[in-house]
C-alpha cells in the first residue's frame, strides 16, 4: 500500500486491501467445499427420499394439488345438487368414506366460520346423529359437480370443497387427515365470505 | 494473525463461523419441518427448502463472481431464502391468508415450484446441481488463493473476471506485459511510457509509434492490475508498480530511462525515481495528478465517474458494480467507445480492462502517499511538466502554485485531462525535441 495509514488502520469495508496480507491463507482448505457438498448432497438426499413420505392410497396422485391451500376460480356449480343448494352463503361441502368419532367432528366443525353452511356427504345413509346435517350421494354428483380430485386408490374422494356465495369453487382439495388441519378450512372460508 | 489483519472477505469462510451457523441451521430446519410434519405437509417442507437452497447457491455463486469474495452468511442465507420461499405458509397459518397467484412474485415461486414435473426429485436434483457447482466455484476461488498464499503473495481479494478462478500471477517472476517500438539498439535511453487511473498502453502507442519513427526505443507497459497485466499481482499501490516497472527495465536491460508519465501514471514515475533515482533519466509528465488540495481534488474525481464516486465513498457498490463488469466485459468493451465518443476507440475499450481491486488501489494512491508534489518541489532529474490549459480534473494552478524548480520546464498547451491520447502528435513532438536538442530549458514556462 502507498502508505502506511491505509494498513495500520482499519479500512472501509469496501476497500479491498482490506486485510491483505502477504502469504495469507484462506482459513479453508481447498477441497473443504467439495467435502462439505458430498456429506451435505447425502444427508439431503436421505432427508428428500426417505423421509419425505409418498402419497397414500386417500392422497392426491399429484401431491402438489392436494392442500395447496390456493383460492381459485373454479367450475360454477348449479344452483342445486343432491338437494344442497348453492348461492347466497359460502358452503362447505366435507367428503368422508367412515365417518368420524362424532367428537372429533364437531371440533372439525366448530373451526369452519360461522357465515358458511356445511355438508357432510356420505356414500350411504348412517343412523349416527351428526352436528351437521348430512347428504347421501351414491352416485357421487356432488363431488363431480365441484370437481373434486380423485385419489390414488379409485375410490371416492376425503377432503371437502368451498363454494362462494356466487355459487363458484374456490378450493376443492383431498385431505385424508381434515381432522387434523381444521385450520385450513378456517382460513379458506373466511377468504371467501 | 490479530483479528485487524484478517480480511473481511475471509470472515465468512472460518469454521468457527460456519459451525455456528450450521447449528442454527440444522435446528431451524428441524423446527421447520416437523411444523409441516405435524399437518402431514412435508412434501412442502421438502420443496421450499430445496427452491431455497437453490437461490441461495446461485446468490452465493453469483456474489463471489461479482464481488470477488464469499458472501457472508454462507449457510444461514439458505435458511433465509427457505423462510423467504415458505412465508405463504406461515401466513397461511397465522392472519389466515390463503395462496394466490400473485405470491409465485414475491415468494421465489411459492405456489408454481409445487407443479414442477417430477416433483420433489427435480427440484432435488436442481438443488444439488446448484449447491454443486457453488461447490466447485468455492473450491476453485480457495485454490487460487492458496496458490497466491504459497508463493508469498497477498490474497486478490476483490479480483473479478479470471482472479476468481484462476490465482494472480506473481509480479516478481511476470514481467509487465508491454509493447515495444522503435529498434532494440537505437542509442540513449528508451522511453517508458506510463498511463494513468482506468487506462492501459493504449494511451501512449499512438505518440509512442510516433517517436519510434525517428528511431526513439520504447517501452509501452500495461501497469498492474490493467489491461494485459490484469492478472498480475494482487496489490496495486505505487510501492507495487514501481517494483514492477523497475523489473521491466531489469528485463530490458535497461540501465537508465526517460519516463513519460500521464495523470496517476506521473505519481507512479515520482514512486520509480524516490524508490531508484539511479535508473531514471529524466521525466515528462503530461497532466500529472498532483494536488494543493486533496479534498477538492477528491470531490473532481468524484464527479468524473460513479465508479470513483463510489470507490471514495468507500461504498461497495463500486465494487459490485465493477465486479458485474468484469462478468460482461466484452460487452462492456464493445459499448464503451459509444459511451465516451471523445475517446480514441481503443482507449475507451481498453478503459475497461482492469480489476476493481487495481482501480482502487490506483485511486486512493493518488491521495495516500503520492510522493508527486515532493519530487516537483525537490526533482532528482529534469523534469518537463505538460499542462492542458482546460483540464478540469488535475488543475494546472496546482503545479503551477508549487515552488519554481530550476529542473522543471512546464509548458502549457490548450486541451483537456485526455491530453495524452487526444494529442499524440503534441507530446511526441515535445519529446523528440528534448531528445533532439537534450536541452533543457531550466524553469521555462511556455
Amino acid at each position: 500500500m502507498p502508505s502506511s495509514t491505509a494498513t495500520s488502520t482499519t479500512p472501509p469495508k469496501a476497500d479491498p486491501a482490506y486485510g491483505r496480507t502477504p502469504g495469507l491463507r484462506p482459513p479453508l482448505p481447498a477441497w473443504a467445499p467439495l467435502a462439505w457438498f458430498a456429506a451435505f448432497a447425502a444427508v439431503l438426499a436421505f432427508v428428500v427420499i426417505a423421509m419425505v413420505r409418498p402419497p397414500g392410497p386417500l392422497d392426491d396422485a399429484d401431491p402438489a394439488f392436494q392442500r395447496d391451500g390456493l383460492l381459485l376460480d373454479g367450475p360454477l356449480v348449479p344452483p342445486q345438487v343432491v338437494g344442497v343448494e348453492f348461492g347466497g352463503r359460502p358452503v362447505v361441502l366435507l367428503f368422508v368414506r367412515q365417518l368420524p368419532q362424532p367428537a372429533d367432528l364437531s371440533e372439525w366443525l366448530n373451526a369452519v366460520p360461522e357465515g358458511a353452511d356445511v355438508r357432510i356427504v356420505l356414500p350411504q345413509p348412517t343412523t349416527t346423529e351428526l352436528p351437521a346435517p348430512t347428504v347421501v350421494d351414491r352416485p357421487g354428483n356432488l363431488a363431480d359437480a365441484v370437481e373434486m380430485p380423485q385419489p390414488v386408490d379409485g375410490g371416492r374422494p376425503v377432503g371437502y370443497a368451498v363454494i362462494d356465495s356466487r355459487r363458484v369453487v374456490r378450493y376443492a382439495t383431498l385431505d385424508p387427515d381434515y381432522l387434523t388441519n381444521a385450520f385450513e378450512v378456517t382460513t379458506m372460508v373466511n377468504a371467501v365470505s | 494473525m490479530t483479528a485487524r489483519t484478517w480480511p473481511k472477505a475471509y470472515g465468512p469462510l472460518r469454521p468457527r463461523t460456519l459451525l455456528w451457523q450450521l447449528a442454527v441451521l440444522v435446528v431451524a430446519e428441524i423446527a421447520l419441518y416437523a411444523s409441516y410434519a405435524t399437518h402431514e405437509a412435508r412434501f412442502h417442507w421438502a420443496t421450499h427448502f430445496l427452491v431455497g437452497l437453490t437461490v441461495a447457491a446461485l446468490w452465493r455463486a453469483l456474489f463471489l463472481l461479482v464481488a470477488a469474495r464469499p458472501t457472508r452468511f454462507q449457510l444461514l442465507s439458505i435458511l433465509g431464502f427457505h423462510l423467504w420461499a415458505m412465508w405463504p405458509d406461515i401466513v397461511f397459518r397465522a392472519p389466515g391468508v390463503p395462496h394466490y397467484h400473485w405470491m409465485d412474485w414475491l415468494a421465489l415461486g411459492h405456489v408454481s415450484s409445487h407443479y414442477m414435473p417430477g416433483g420433489d426429485t427435480t427440484w432435488l436434483l436442481v438443488a444439488l446441481a446448484a449447491s454443486g457447482a457453488y461447490a466447485v466455484l468455492l473450491w476453485r476461488w480457495l485454490s487460487a488463493r492458496h496458490t497466491e498464499a504459497a508463493a508469498g503473495l497477498a490474497p486478490a481479494l476483490g479480483v473479478g473476471g479470471s482472479g476468481v478462478l484462476r490465482p494472480q500471477l506473481d509480479p516478481t517472476t511476470t514481467v509487465l506485459a508491454h509493447e515495444t517500438c522503435g529498434a532494440p539498439d537505437s542509442a540513449g535511453e528508451p522511453l517508458v511510457f506510463l498511463h494513468g487511473l482506468g487506462a492501459t498502453s493504449s494511451t501512449w502507442v499512438p505518440t509512442a509509434q510516433r517517436v519510434a519513427v525517428a528511431g526513439v526505443r520504447s517501452l509501452v507497459p500495461d501497469l498492474l492490475g490493467f489491461g494485459s497485466s490484469m492478472r498480475i499481482g494482487t496489490a496495486f499501490g505505487l510501492d507495487a508498480q514501481a517494483d514492477a516497472v523497475i523489473r521491466l527495465l531489469d528485463h530490458h536491460d535497461v540501465q537508465r530511462a526517460h519516463l513519460v508519465a500521464h495523470s496517476w501514471g506521473s505519481a507512479l514515475a515520482a514512486a520509480v525515481v524516490e524508490r531508484a533515482p539511479e535508473r531514471v533519466a529524466r521525466m515528462t509528465l503530461v497532466a500529472p495528478a498532483v494536488f494543493a488540495d486533496v479534498d477538492s481534488a477528491r470531490a473532481r474525481f468524484s464527479e468524473r465517474s460513479w465508479l470513483a464516486r463510489a470507490t471514495l465513498a468507500g461504498s461497495p457498490l463500486g465494487g459490485f458494480v465493477c465486479g458485474a463488469m468484469c462478468l460482461a466485459r466484452p460487452l462492456v468493451a464493445r459499448l464503451a467507445p459509444r459511451m465516451e465518443p471523445d475517446v480514441p476507440p481503443e482507449v475507451a475499450r481498453d478503459g475497461v480492462q482492469h480489476s476493481f481491486a487495481a482501480y482502487s488501489d490506483a485511486l486512493n494512491s493518488m491521495w495516500e502517499g503520492n510522493p508527486l508534489a515532493e519530487v516537483l518541489r525537490r526533482p532528482p532529474c529534469p523534469i518537463t511538466v505538460l499542462l492542458a490549459e482546460q483540464d478540469r480534473t488535475v488543475l494546472p494552478s496546482d503545479v503551477l502554485d508549487l515552488p519554481p524548480s530550476a529542473d522543471v520546464r512546464i509548458v502549457r498547451t490548450d486541451g483537456d485531462h485526455g491530453i495524452a491520447y487526444t494529442q499524440p502528435d503534441l507530446v511526441a513532438t515535445l519529446l523528440l525535441e528534448q531528445l533532439d536538442s537534450r536541452a533543457h530549458t531550466r524553469g521555462a514556462v511556455t
